[in-house]
């Protein structure tokens, strides 16, 4: 599929069709995340626990921002596949390799290994986004896919086309008072401005992030702690709050994969020579690689599926929530830590196809899985605002 | 496919190659644990305590007397009959029984609470009595995995949040 | 933690690392240029995220799970426990007459007649670790409860006075969940909250509370001749919810993002494992990030210093009655007994200890008594527990600990005749009433019934999920002969003095137990949740049926009227270093300053001089605050 003809600079169906594979591609990394997370015996790794936990997070946060910023300019979320594309859906199938952007690797989904780490390095390295030059099939990198929705906002998303969504999509921008957990917050989207901040805040704090960090001394790579230093802005020769850590998630996986902290002199980009960072590589559940159910039978086939069904009706909730049923996130939330504990019960229970290993979350999206709702009239009088 | 190699550290998963005695006392274990506590073998091996336990019992009991019950769980299956029936015969054979009965009444405990309760006193008196036979949690874990949450609709009290708000309505699945 | 110079002088030291002591130093601190040094007795273990994680794997892998689980005892710092309460029984020694009764296990020697039968946590962060999180302010009327009732004491001041400081409280130290428009209390009017709302949405009720609501709401019931009306009010609480707009949430310490929001640990007592509930670390936390100790203190910046294995032993006084000093023993292993001495000076000395451990202070350096009132007028909210299966299952063991109370029995002209008391609606089935789950699947698995396997699995899933219970905590009202002292032959490792704790409950509270009791009854009744009858066995569980039972054998038991209650202690220790309006009636003043010692500050639940009936720990941060301003003053005053 060449997402690429579908120029974003040229159309508003084109921007439309790449903001709905933005989504798609915030939910990809997700479930490799999740595998390292729940693998990680309980109590173990705290800082890889931390570190992973917050970038899933964001990514939920990012795809809720794509949501927002389709819905403003008229497009309508749909894990469905796009029209000439095709047929490849948003929703991935994993192992998958992202077929418009070229320097994702291929994704498995691995239990917390240093195989699985050196993956989410790779998919957090920043690059330098170049665009498209003629004839290119896929984008080198995220930024440059999201410099190019960015451009395309630009050119295509006139005053015009918002009005036009402000009627036809009432009502279906998330807010953000449901979100937590993780940095950033929420933007609803009604005009250009708020689309490029929206765009802005994926870029900054994901994967697209700059190459300009790599050469930050890592003392001004720190993140915000509870407001601390009185929210000044951190001045070398600061001594740095404690349990700092580095505000990048290409800096915190680097960290985790070398087993050390930056110290405070260094560069991003250096190898990180400070304080050991204890992992313990060896204390994480053995789950089969890229697990599927259909290669179980009876009790543990049911036990994978239920797995796809709670993960399938969690990703059709998020586009329930998208498409004029706010409300819906809350049950999607619900939904993560139901995952989590069922992830986790897979991960733990012995592989009849293979004694060394244990079952695992297939992560198998199933589009008829109904979307979750806890929407009855007690249920909202008991979470009402 | 992605190779992977497996850490000599990681968890030791119980059913290693068929027709080795470890793995036949583990998969009796196994069966006599589904029947003392109502859940089937899949929802026990998921709690990922299967093996622990049956270490622990060895622990308290001895391997003598653990082989001795097991070798009466395997003889409860020989016959046939309906659940009902096994179900009778696991009672009369095993939880009646003056010397089994205890033991499985408190690996039905431990299986559900995650703690060890110390056997009845003519109990030890009688078979003897092993350091390891007082009161206690058996592991964080163990209580983690206690299977009376599951079987009350709810979590462990401190463990498995289900999350913010999940409170204001029934478990997911039930009706009031 | 680093140690201090014995040259020093700071502005203010305070003795005691819990929320008081932290309150009250982030006042001061606030307003730049001071030195602050905190004392604090216990261990700073639950600082870092991995430490405060060995505190929930403590408290799962402990057998029996009361509130200070968690938190191992420290010989250094012993720390009331209710593990070590027992019924108290008469065991003369040489010491006390014959008949007296003595119960000296655990850290509070108790001579009683009854037990005192709270606990506390002496470690940084202080007893918010354990605590529930419920913040409700007091009722207007019970700052007049002689004037009004005849009974008890009034405050040197009214609920209006100390209105602006439960809002800094609940905004600024606490971060207090609730709805105003969901508290349904006795005797306010509109000006009790004006125009404020809490900075975060409420906690949502819990189903129990729905289906309570349902049957209750409304309802009106007669107790010995007065008539209530029912209505369940949502629980303000110091725990994580929706930000309204303008407020931040804090999360867990050292982890920001983690905690944002309660997730339903259902475990608030004693642990919550994500910070989602406010305890004072938090507040410690923010202090030692704004105001580092080695920092030089500025306009808007203050220097810190938190020396935490420190207990202080003794304040010393000057030849102008002033306090001099405060010496304190620094341990560096709490198994050893083996410690250091130093001595502290400042111009303002802050006691944030506990209400037991300030009293015990001051007895043991001879200081600030010259009311004799130094230990006297303990109090504690005795509260009793009934509790029942529904007729239908309620999912309890799941949410927090408590979402909701039934507030109506919190004033009225009963008062000049039975205590006072507040219903807390409790979600977490039978656990704190018997000793639930694990008493129930006991009760299946090896009483009557002997259940195994499938039925087993159903009748768990049929009992449980109906368990509920009720907390009628009591106002107990201040009386001179319930105290704590100390005594020579009572001392903990350290050397440092044990408490000695006298206490008895009057017939005051004791008939407001009776009628609790009534009121629960009829509630029961409207529930559908009949008593059982003589031929249903509780043993198996029958449901619908009231399960409460009291025996003679019980730890907290007594009786009044001809019938027997058990009462539990509620944490809630106040009293023993009243506030008042005159030098020989009251400790210290309505500025919470000493009488006998102009640069002496106490803060804490000791300060209350009646407790009304609720859970104390926002109305002493409430007044914390207005210490640190007061001490602020006479800080400049003095400069």
């Amino acid at each position: 599929m060449n997402l690429l003809q579908a120029d974003p600079s040229q159309s508003i169906e084109g921007l439309r069709l790449h903001l709905q594979y933005a989504i798609g591609l915030e939910l990809t990394t997700i479930p490799p995340y999740l595998c390292a997370l729940y693998s990680i015996v309980e109590g173990e790794n705290s800082e890889a626990v931390e570190a992973i936990q917050s970038v899933v997070l964001e990514e939920m946060l990012h795809m809720s921002l794509a949501a927002n910023v389709l819905n403003a300019i008229g497009g309508v979320p749909s894990p469905d596949p796009g029209p000439g594309l095709g047929g490849i859906s948003p929703i991935p199938v994993y192992p998958t390799k992202v077929p418009f952007i070229e320097r994702i690797p291929e994704l498995h989904l691995l239990p917390f290994s240093p195989e699985a780490v050196d993956t989410f390095v790779a998919i957090e390295q920043p690059l330098e986004p170049h665009p498209p030059t003629a004839g290119q099939e896929q984008y080198d990198s995220i930024g440059a896919f999201y410099q190019a929705i960015e451009r395309g906002l630009q050119e295509v998303g006139t005053e015009e086309v918002f009005a036009a969504a402000r009627v036809s999509r009432a009502g279906c921008q998330v807010s953000p008072h449901l979100y937590y957990g993780g940095g950033g917050s929420v933007i609803e989207v009604d005009n250009l401005a708020d689309a490029l901040r929206a765009l802005d805040q994926i870029v900054r704090q994901g994967e697209g992030v700059s190459p300009e960090i790599l050469t930050q001394t890592v003392i001004k790579h720190v993140a915000p702690v509870l407001g601390a230093l009185g929210n000044r802005p951190v001045e070398d020769g600061d001594e740095l709050p404690y349990g700092w850590r580095p505000y990048s998630h290409y800096a915190r996986f680097t960290e985790i994969r070398e087993g050390r902290h930056y110290r405070p002199t260094q560069q991003v980009e250096e190898t990180p020579a400070g304080d050991v960072l204890p992992v313990e590589w060896d204390a994480a559940l053995p789950m089969t690689p890229d697990p599927k159910a259909e290669h179980y039978d009876g009790a543990y086939r049911a036990a994978m599926t239920a797995f796809d069904q709670t993960y399938s009706a969690l990703v059709n909730t998020l586009y329930h929530s998208f498409n004029r049923h706010p409300e819906a996130l809350e049950a999607a939330v619900l939904a993560m830590y139901d995952l989590k504990y069922q992830a986790i019960a897979l991960m733990q229970t012995p592989s009849p196809l293979d004694p060394r290993l244990t079952l695992g979350p297939g992560f198998q999206y199933l589009r008829s899985a109904p979307p979750l709702s806890r929407n009855t009239r007690a249920w909202r009088e008991a979470t009402a605002r | 496919m992605a190779d992977i190699t497996i850490p000599s550290s990681a968890p030791r998963v119980a059913l290693a190659a068929a027709g080795s005695d470890l793995s036949d006392s583990i998969e009796t274990f196994l069966r006599l644990s589904e029947l003392l506590t109502g859940f089937d073998r899949v929802e026990l091996l998921r709690t990922g305590m299967v093996e622990p336990y049956y270490d622990e019992v060895i622990r308290v009991i001895g391997a003598r007397d653990v082989g001795a019950l097991l070798a009466v769980v395997d003889g409860l299956d020989a016959e046939s009959g309906s659940e009902t029936e096994l179900e009778t015969r696991l009672r009369t054979t095993i939880l009646d029984d003056e010397r089994y009965g205890p033991v499985a009444r408190n690996i039905i405990a431990m299986w559900y609470l995650g703690s060890w309760a110390q056997l009845p006193r003519e109990w030890r008196e009688r078979n003897g009595a092993m350091s390891a036979d007082f009161d206690r949690v058996v592991s964080a874990k163990a209580y983690r995995e206690g299977l009376v949450w599951a079987a009350a609709g709810t979590h462990p009290m401190g463990a498995k949040q289900p999350g913010y708000a999940s409170w204001a309505a029934p478990p997911t699945g039930e009706r009031a | 933690m680093t140690t201090a110079a014995e040259d020093d002088l700071y502005d203010v030291i305070v003795v005691g690392a819990g929320i008081a002591g932290a309150t009250v130093a982030k006042v001061i601190a606030g307003a730049g240029n001071r030195r602050i040094l905190m004392l604090e007795a216990g261990r700073a273990t639950g600082m870092s995220a991995d430490k405060y994680q060995s505190h929930v794997e403590a408290f799962q892998a402990t057998l029996v799970k009361v509130p200070n689980a968690p938190y191992p005892n420290n010989p250094n710092a012993p720390q009331a426990d209710v593990l070590s309460l027992r019924q108290l029984v008469a065991q003369p020694t040489p010491h006390q007459p014959p008949g007296s009764m003595i119960g000296t296990e655990g850290a509070l020697v108790q001579t009683g007649p009854l037990p005192f039968a709270s606990d506390y946590v002496r470690a940084l962060g202080g007893t918010t670790l354990h605590w529930l999180g419920t913040s409700l302010r007091m009722l207007p009327n019970d700052f007049k409860l002689q004037t009004l009732y005849g009974q008890g004491v009034d405050w040197p001041f009214g609920y209006d006075a100390l209105k602006p400081y439960y809002e800094r409280a609940e905004y600024e130290i606490i971060g207090v969940a609730g709805n105003v428009a969901d508290q349904y209390y006795p005797g306010i009017d509109d000006s009790y909250f004006g125009d404020y709302e809490y900075p975060m949405e409420r906690i949502p009720p819990s189903y129990l509370d729905q289906v309570l609501s349902q049957k209750l709401d409304g309802q009106r019931i007669t107790v010995q001749d007065h008539e209530y009306t029912l209505k369940l009010s949502n629980t303000p609480a110091g725990r994580n919810s929706r930000p309204r707009p303008g407020y931040q949430v804090v999360g867990a310490v050292g982890n920001p993002l983690q905690g944002q929001r309660c997730e339903g640990n259902t475990n608030c007592i004693p642990i919550c494992p994500v910070q989602a509930k406010y305890n004072a670390l938090k507040t410690l936390y923010e202090l030692m990030m704004l105001h580092p100790a080695d920092g030089e203190p500025t306009p808007s910046r203050s220097s810190v210093r938190i020396v935490t294995q420190a207990v202080a032993s003794q304040l010393t006084l000057d030849e102008h009655g002033r306090i001099s000093g405060v010496t304190y023993k620094l341990y560096d292993d709490e198994n050893s007994p083996a410690y250091e001495t130093r001595t502290a000076r400042a111009k303002v000395y802050v006691l944030a200890a506990h209400a037991i451990e300030n009293a015990k202070l001051l007895l043991a350096s001879g200081v600030a008594n010259s009311s004799g009132m130094v230990g006297r007028n303990l109090m504690d909210h005795p509260l009793i527990l009934t509790w029942g299966l529904m007729p239908e299952k309620v999912w309890g063991f799941r949410g927090p600990l408590s979402t909701s109370g039934i507030e109506p029995f919190r004033d009225g002209a009963f008062r000049d005749r039975h205590c006072a008391f507040r219903i807390e609606v409790g979600n977490e089935g039978w656990s704190f009433a018997a000793g639930a789950p694990y008493s129930t699947v006991a009760g299946m698995v090896y009483g009557k019934e002997k259940l195994f396997g499938r039925r087993l699995r159903a009748k768990v899933g049929e009992v449980i999920p109906r368990q509920f219970r009720l907390a009628l905590e009591m106002e107990q009202i201040p009386q001179p002969s319930n105290y704590v002292t100390i005594d020579p032959s009572y001392r903990d490792a350290l050397g440092n003095f044990r408490p000695v704790i006298r206490y008895d409950l009057p017939d005051y509270v004791r008939a407001g137990m009776a009628a609790a009791r009534e009121a629960s009854d009829r509630m029961f009744a409207l529930l559908g949740v009949p008593k059982l009858s003589p031929d249903q066995d509780p043993d198996t569980f029958p449901f619908p049926g009231e399960y409460t039972a009291y025996h003679p054998t019980d730890v907290g038991y007594l009786t009044y009227g001809g019938h027997g209650y058990t009462f539990f202690g509620a944490g809630h220790v106040a009293g023993t270093h009243v506030m008042g309006s005159s030098p020989a009636t009251s400790v210290v003043d309505p500025r919470q300053r000493s009488w006998d010692h102009d640069n002496l500050y106490m803060v804490g639940c000791g300060n209350l001089p009646t407790v009304g009936t609720s859970n104390p720990t926002l109305t002493m941060t409430a007044l914390a605050i207005w210490a640190g301003e007061n001490v602020l003053e006479d800080l400049r005053g003095r400069s």
